[in-house]
């Protein structure tokens, strides 16, 4: 037999490659050696657009900033229900009432009496910024073509002072910023419009200066003049001293102090707009809406929106430790294992953009993401029931893994909001309230959490969710107008009482009585993309075709269906939700207030409902306390709601998070995101488990190999 | 659109099928043809298909509304002027498969199942919750199995074969005037009106499909109607193409030059001569299409840019697949369905094009 060198040689070859692939390649999308890195993994579904503390409005866009800026106040990351704490003042901001006549009232005077409230707060010395080249002494030098701001070399910090929340206040009053709360602070905080024009002339004269000096209109729309916020007054912000601000109120608002939880309060250095002025660090793209500049545990070092974010320790963070207390429950279990400890405990966060939910939850369980939402579609396979009865649990083989998972209802609220300025559901008149009861009880929305969330939600009785102060146990608060108590719990009206009440409306069985035409009603989305809508719409139409009405869809784009629901052009609004800005009734039942309408007053009030009664009760319990009257109030406004149902109440949703056994201290926060601080990772346990779960199966690949190389070298039969 | 209007129109449609099948019989050629695949048992077999799926459409698009009547007193309802009311009316499909369609189930149930598919949170009688899969409402009565919202797939299925049909027929109507008359024109005149229609049709073949569908749903809106409309409108430059190559080759025939030595009008040369040669082309490529544009309705819908939520059809059917095969476990009988129905669609089409063009092809049947 001839030996054939040429074709043992390309074989030998072709073995080598394999090997050589087979031992370099894995399904690791991080790279090998990455997970004995003290990084976590984490996702983000939604695209990011704006992480700007004071324009970004999206709570998926909060979930990043949050751990990037720091709030004067924070919500204890471990008790519920939830607690402000201070975090970068001494204590909690106090508050001294004036009258009219500027009297100052001493105790909890009512809120009729008082013209303004101050609000002191005193700032804790030695919190700096995170190293920036905008903080730069000396001239920061020319880089071309920039990609982030770390390419201008040396970076240098300061101290925050009280004046950085004039600056932050100035900024977000500057209409070319677009804040989308500005109208709200508006309604408690004094001279924010006063604040507006001068912002507003400032530029106007700025832009004057540079156009006598040459510059072209086209310059000036290239590079908008930056006022010097510092040097404009603001009457809602008073800097007292380097550490002490003062917010000005005109009235009694309690609720202010969790707004000083959120990220449009938070303090702004003046330095950082300047640099982002340079004309160089404009052509480049970088701006404060992708590279803001903050004190938070975290600060950024990449950001590819459409692809990754990654945060990384700020070295400067000034000296924040782990609660050493949390609910009586936690007290002797690991979440409180690290007390007292200095915080944050990760170097880095890497937030993917994973807008799929099925690859991110394979990626979870294959161990590469550290945490992961619940798909609905996976329920059957994560979940299952204890056996000896009580709540879902993980199934066997997810918590043998060390999984582990937090259920929570977050205060969000959905609902479909009636048009109150339609002719036919809208109006406060018998007729049209009938209709919207009827339309209301037809839509069971039990069945529907069955049906398209597993099971996961809780049917709504009124807007308030549960765990908000206001909202008892049912039946206590139960909504008596569409639900009925069967003993165990409240459920749906049967059909019929909802065909009575649309006879009562003058449309028995469908048809409007006095015209003779059959009732359509018009459902308004912009949700023609979301994978589910068709059975959704159908399921919906199904529900109130049991009526004999119907219902049509007009669809359109996401801006043409902003633009129809600002003209209050609209019948019926598709599913829409309010997450909760801070734990408290009024946050709430405001979305009813008549001076939030939204046709009107660009209020978050959709459905344009206007009850003088309403308002009324609102007024008095907004300002209270959580007393036993508050309580009473807030049922009253409740059953005004129920009765003229302005809104189909929809659903609370449950919410789901897994977590992996290697990652330490998570607790579900719905409210402020800034938890990532907190959290604590093991990640040798983390590579272990990652390699055992990942084990390749090679030998299907040999096996074709070895009879590819047989095949090839077998002894054939010559003819 | 009032049932009056729509069975008027479907009852045109029929009239001119029929005027023109009279037509065309007494014609030696168009006989032949028939016979000949007439001749072919696939072609017969697939032509039956065909038919059953027209029935069933046909079926969809004609109803009529009755009064309406008070549910307790049976009394005719009547508006404050007297009139009667009359109900929004179904079609006769519709009514005829009331039955199938009121078969409806909580979720998700698998072909010939007696439970429902997915397990549901409950107590049972000791007081212990549980996962449970209910017993259904019709056990054993869904040969398809049944939706997320708990409706029948079969029923589905059925109700989907009306968008399929018009969105095939529909669009190459729209196609066939736009193709025909510039086709016939460029090829016969020839000069600079051949050079515009030509320079259109390269300029509309070279936009792609999928976006100008899109672009135009954006403008107008989703619905059947204007998706039938924007793929017309996109569809008609390859039979013009045809059509002006084969007006080409007819010109230089020898009874044209005759026709016109005898001074013969264009427009009555065109109308006597070409257009009754051209129509075998319209005929095969009319078929052909069919079926490309039911297909290209369930890429549409995939894409978010077919037809409206409240009317049935595959690519919707193909769309919620999407979310179903990954689910565990998985929803396989939707998807399957669809395919069945589309393939018992697209085959028969696809083979009765072919058997069409064989009988219809001078140039197919000399050899």
């Amino acid at each position: 037999m001839k030996l054939q060198f040429g074709k043992i040689f390309v074989f030998a070859v072709l073995w080598t490659l394999l090997l050589a692939l087979l031992r370099t390649c894995n399904n690791n999308p991080w790279g090998n050696g990455a997970a004995a890195e003290n990084t976590h993994y984490t996702t983000f579904a939604q695209k990011i657009r704006n992480l700007d503390p004071v324009s970004a409005n999206f709570i998926h866009e909060a979930a990043v900033i949050d751990n990037i800026v720091e709030t004067p106040l924070a919500y204890h990351y471990l008790k519920r229900p939830y607690q402000l704490v201070p975090q970068m003042l001494t204590e909690l901001p106090t508050v001294i009432y004036y009258d009219a006549a500027g009297n100052a009232l001493p105790g909890d005077p009512d809120a009729t009496q008082v013209a303004r409230a101050e609000y002191t707060m005193r700032l804790r010395p030695g919190i700096l910024y995170q190293d920036h080249p905008c903080f730069r002494e000396d001239s920061v030098p020319l880089v071309k073509h920039p990609r982030t701001p770390a390419d201008f070399g040396p970076v240098a910090h300061r101290e925050v002072t009280a004046e950085d929340f004039l600056v932050s206040m100035n900024r977000l009053c500057d209409s070319r910023v677009g804040c989308a709360v500005y109208s709200q602070l508006c309604g408690f905080l004094v001279g924010l419009s006063e604040c507006r024009q001068a912002v507003e002339a400032e530029v106007r004269r700025l832009d004057e200066e540079r156009r006598q000096a040459g510059e072209s209109a086209v310059q000036l729309a290239e590079a908008p003049s930056l006022p010097d916020y510092r040097k404009i007054p603001c009457g809602a912000v008073q800097v007292v001293d380097r550490y002490t601000v003062k917010y000005v109120l005109s009235r009694k608002y309690p609720q202010f102090l969790y707004w000083l939880a959120m990220h449009y309060f938070t303090p702004a250095p003046y330095e950082a707009m300047v640099f982002y002025q340079r004309p160089e660090v404009r052509a480049a793209g970088l701006s404060l809406v992708t590279w803001p500049v903050a004190n938070g545990p975290y600060q950024l070092t990449k950001c590819d929106l459409d692809f990754q974010i990654v945060l990384e320790r700020n070295p400067n963070y000034h000296e924040v430790f782990y609660p050493a207390e949390g609910n009586p429950e936690d007290e002797g279990t690991e979440i409180l294992s690290d007390a007292g400890k200095r915080l944050p405990f990760i170097d880095k966060v890497v937030f993917n953009w994973e807008p799929e939910s099925i690859p991110s939850w394979m990626k979870f369980q294959q161990g590469y993401y550290d945490n992961s939402g619940l798909p609905p579609d996976m329920f059957d396979k994560a979940l299952s029931m204890n056996p000896d009865g009580g709540d879902l649990s993980l199934s066997e083989d997810m918590a043998a893994r060390g999984m582990k998972m937090a259920t929570t209802v977050p205060p969000y609220s959905y609902y479909y909001a009636f048009n109150m300025r339609d002719p036919v559901v809208g109006g406060m008149g018998e007729r049209q309230r009938l209709l919207r009861q009827a339309l209301s009880i037809a839509l069971d929305t039990r069945k529907f959490i069955t049906i398209f969330r597993n099971g996961n939600g809780i049917p709504a009785e009124g807007i308030i969710p549960p765990g908000i102060f206001g909202m008892a146990e049912p039946p206590a608060t139960m909504n008596t107008v569409i639900n009925r108590w069967n003993g165990e719990m409240s459920v749906r009206k049967d059909i019929s009482e909802a065909k009575k009440l649309l006879a009562q409306a003058g449309y028995p069985n469908g048809i409007d009585q006095v015209t003779g035409d059959p009732l359509v009603i018009q459902l308004d989305h912009a949700a023609a993309g979301r994978p589910d809508f068709k059975n959704h719409f159908r399921w919906l139409a199904d529900r109130f075709q049991e009526l004999g009405v119907r219902l049509e869809e007009r669809g359109t784009d996401l801006n043409r269906s902003r633009q129809r629901v600002a003209e209050g052009d609209f019948q019926l609004l598709f599913e829409r939700g309010w997450v909760g800005d801070y734990p408290d009734p009024e946050n709430f039942l405001m979305l009813f207030y008549s001076e939030n309408g939204h046709v009107e007053h660009h209020g978050p009030n959709y459905a344009n409902y206007v009850s003088p009664e309403f308002d009324a009760v609102f007024k008095k319990l907004e300002t209270m306390d959580n007393t036993p009257e508050r309580r009473e109030l807030i049922e009253q406004a409740n059953r005004i709601l129920y009765e003229d149902a302005p809104v189909i109440w929809d659903i609370h949703p449950i919410n789901m998070i897994l977590t992996h056994g290697w990652l330490h201290n998570y607790r579900y926060m719905s409210i402020a995101f800034d938890n990532l601080k907190y959290l604590r990772l093991d990640p040798q346990e983390r590579s272990r488990c990652q390699r055992e779960w990942n084990r390749p199966c090679h030998w299907p690949i040999w096996m074709l190999m070895a009879l590819f190389t047989l095949a090839a070298f077998w002894p054939r039969k010559q003819r | 659109m009032p049932w009056f209007v729509q069975n008027l129109i479907v009852f045109c449609l029929l009239a001119l099928t029929v005027w023109l099948w009279r037509a065309a019989s007494r014609r030696e050629y168009w006989r032949l043809a028939a016979r000949e695949v007439a001749a072919r048992k696939g072609a017969l077999v697939s032509g039956l298909i065909l038919l059953c799926y027209l029935l069933v459409a046909v079926l969809d698009s004609i109803g009529w509304s009755v009064a309406a009547r008070d549910p307790e007193s049976g009394e005719i309802l009547r508006n404050a002027s007297g009139k009667v009311i009359y109900t929004p009316g179904e079609s006769v499909l519709n009514r005829l498969l009331k039955p199938l369609e009121r078969r409806s189930e909580e979720s998700y149930s698998a072909p010939m199942a007696e439970r429902l598919y997915a397990a549901e949170s409950s107590t049972d009688a000791l007081g212990k919750s549980v996962r449970i899969h209910k017993e259904l409402n019709y056990p054993k009565g869904h040969l398809l199995g049944t939706d997320r919202i708990g409706k029948d797939v079969l029923w589905l299925s059925l109700k989907s074969i009306r968008t399929g049909i018009i969105i095939g027929l529909l669009t190459t109507l729209i196609a066939i005037p736009f193709a025909l008359v510039m086709g016939v024109v460029a090829g016969y005149f020839g000069g600079w009106v051949d050079d515009v229609i030509q320079y259109l049709y390269t300029v509309v073949s070279s936009i792609p499909t999928v976006l100008f569908v899109a672009a135009f749903i954006v403008i107008f809106g989703n619905g059947l109607t204007q998706l039938c409309i924007a793929m017309g409108l996109a569809s008609w430059t390859s039979l013009c193409r045809l059509l002006r190559a084969e007006t080409l080759r007819l010109k230089e025939a020898e009874y044209i030059a005759a026709a016109r030595a005898l001074d013969t009008p264009s427009w009555k040369i065109l109308a006597r001569h070409i257009l009754p040669n051209v129509l075998h082309v319209v005929l095969i490529t009319t078929v052909l299409r069919f079926s490309s544009e039911v297909l290209s309705e369930a890429v549409l819908t995939y894409l978010g840019i077919g037809v409206g939520a409240d009317t049935m059809s595959w690519g919707t059917m193909i769309n919620d697949a999407r979310a179903e095969l990954t689910r565990d476990p998985v929803i396989w009988w939707k998807l399957v369905s669809a395919f069945i129905f589309m393939l018992g669609l697209v085959l028969p089409a696809n083979l009765f094009g072919d058997a069409l063009r064989d009988a219809l092809d001078p140039r197919l049947r000399t050899q």
